[in-house]
């Protein structure tokens, strides 16, 4: 997925995947929350090595 | 003088149906009474099937007086959250976007309460799809918290909890994503169990994030979960994430007592929460030493706090929820509430490389929480740090500004209890939070009813 610049989304992106329905305030509030969201995924890990298969799966309770 | 039936927990409310001193007519007709004066304030209920209702409690009074008890659950009245299909009624998700159809057959869940003999009540009132908040958008109004009309009951099983807290009916059924039945049974003062991952079939239930979605009981008491986890407990081969363990009877060995069991105090969970009520933490800090009094070991233990779940856990509820969403809201955008499709639309900006980190990031809290529960036998903290929010606060963000205490345990798939542990100085209860080893439900419901016996907390009648 391609991001805005600034790390949030541009209203052509918006209307995509969103659709024409959403307001232009709408639209503001959602940039707003979407940066807010990049934010916490900074505390996410990256990088190959931290991707390791046995990580990637869903979670399945040990039975 | 005799309690009214509506006032009696599930498990007293059997007994006295078991020994015929009670009979499933008047136990409904008392509860029917109850909400019909009740919850014109509280807004619990979404919609009853009374008629059904009635003719069912009449076939359990008639067979009980034949002979033919079924059970503790034979003509007990229960409710469910409306993401809960029950067959010929509409499952409304409280949401614009369900289309009215009437379910074509039960959720796993309620096949088996109905095979047990319980009489299905009917739904109650939800956050939309699980995610959303009131903001004038949804069917049906906002749901009162019974301790406060002005309080909030929690979500998202808001109808569940403040009709379990508000006394109109012995048990309800619930969803819990990141704490949607732990939490608002804390604020209303009820016991809210969460089982294992794994351990009770979603079949039937409308999801929000499918890997972390959870179904589970409210109830006024400890035993009444452990009767209704035995009956809904157990694989099911329509719902693959089902697990293949034995169930044991947890209502048999409630009585074990907690002597000689290990206890890990999450002091940390609440300590470092800036929303944290003094009175929480000082209830805490009394349960702690009602288990040692009670010949439990308790130490202080840490855990990934829930600051460090919160990345994982936003992603996760984002993306899930988005995929389930993501054509309705492009086709049917003004139909969902505004705060709700706000919250579901911030998840089409995720990348599969964000999801894909983020159970990376659940992998190593659920090892970590499993690793500490190599050392205790159950975990115990605050259900939450405060008491019930004020009414109809809920903003746009919450979800990404906070993961609460609980979610930690929807990521990681452990069983999970809250039980009522006290009042704060504003009059409203809170909870006590116990976790235990993956599938010991039994252990879990040991340590909870132990507690609950030492406390009593939860006989306390609300104002509403």
């Amino acid at each position: 997925m391609t991001i805005g610049v600034e790390g949030v989304p541009t209203n052509s992106e918006m209307i995509r995947l969103l659709g024409p329905q959403p307001s232009p305030q709408e639209f503001a509030n959602l940039r707003e929350s979407v940066a807010l969201l990049r934010s916490i995924l900074q505390d996410l890990p990256t990088g190959i090595d931290d991707l390791d298969p046995g990580h990637l799966f869903p979670l399945r309770c040990p039975e | 003088m005799n309690a009214a039936p509506w006032q009696l927990t599930l498990s007293e409310a059997s007994r006295q149906i078991e020994a015929q001193r009670l009979s499933p007519v008047d136990l409904l007709a008392s509860c029917l009474e109850r909400i019909g004066s009740v919850d014109g304030a509280l807004r619990a209920v979404a919609s009853l099937d009374r008629d059904g209702a009635i003719q069912a409690a009449e076939m359990a009074t008639r067979d009980i007086a034949k002979g033919r008890y079924r059970g503790p659950l034979h003509g007990i009245p229960v409710a469910f959250k409306d993401l809960i299909d029950v067959e010929s009624q509409v499952t409304s998700a409280n949401s614009y976007i369900c289309d009215g159809s009437p379910a074509k057959e039960d959720a796993f869940v309620v096949g088996r309460l109905r095979a047990a003999g319980a009489i299905i009540l009917g739904k109650l009132n939800t956050d939309e799809f699980a995610l959303g908040a009131a903001d004038g958008g949804q069917p049906l109004p906002p749901v009162h918290n019974p301790w406060n009309l002005d309080r909030a009951p929690g979500g998202s099983s808001t109808g569940s909890a403040a009709a379990i807290g508000g006394r109109l009916l012995p048990a309800a059924l619930g969803t819990d994503t990141g704490g949607s039945i732990r939490r608002p049974a804390a604020w209303c003062g009820v016991v809210g169990l969460k089982p294992t991952y794994g351990r009770i079939s979603r079949r039937g239930i409308i999801p929000l994030a499918p890997s972390l979605d959870h179904v589970g009981t409210f109830t006024r008491a400890v035993e009444d979960a452990a009767i209704l986890f035995n009956v809904m407990a157990g694989p099911d081969v329509r719902d693959p994430t089902t697990a293949q363990v034995p169930v044991v009877d947890c209502r048999a060995s409630l009585q074990r007592g907690v002597k000689g069991l290990r206890i890990g105090f999450v002091r940390h969970y609440h300590e470092q929460d800036p929303t944290l009520d003094p009175a929480v933490m000082t209830g805490m800090s009394a349960a702690a030493a009602v288990f040692q009094d009670l010949g439990a070991q308790v130490e202080d233990v840490e855990l990934p706090t829930p600051a460090s779940a919160r990345a994982a856990f936003t992603v996760i509820t984002l993306a899930e929820a988005y995929a389930f969403h993501a054509e309705s809201l492009v086709s049917r955008w003004n139909e969902y509430g505004s705060l709700t499709r706000h919250r579901f639309a911030v998840g089409a900006f995720l990348s599969a490389a964000d999801y894909l980190r983020a159970l990376h990031a659940r992998r190593e809290i659920a090892d970590a929480v499993s690793g500490v529960l190599r050392r205790f036998d159950v975990l115990l903290s605050a259900t939450a740090a405060n008491t019930a929010v004020r009414f109809n606060s809920a903003g746009r963000d919450d979800l990404l500004k906070g993961a609460g205490l609980t979610s930690i345990f929807n990521l990681s798939g452990h069983p999970a209890i809250s039980v009522p542990a006290g009042f704060a100085r504003d009059g409203m209860p809170f909870g006590l939070h116990l976790a235990a080893r993956y599938f010991d439900e039994e252990t879990l419901l040991v340590a909870a009813h132990a507690y609950e016996q030492a406390t009593n907390w939860g006989t306390r009648l609300p104002p509403h």
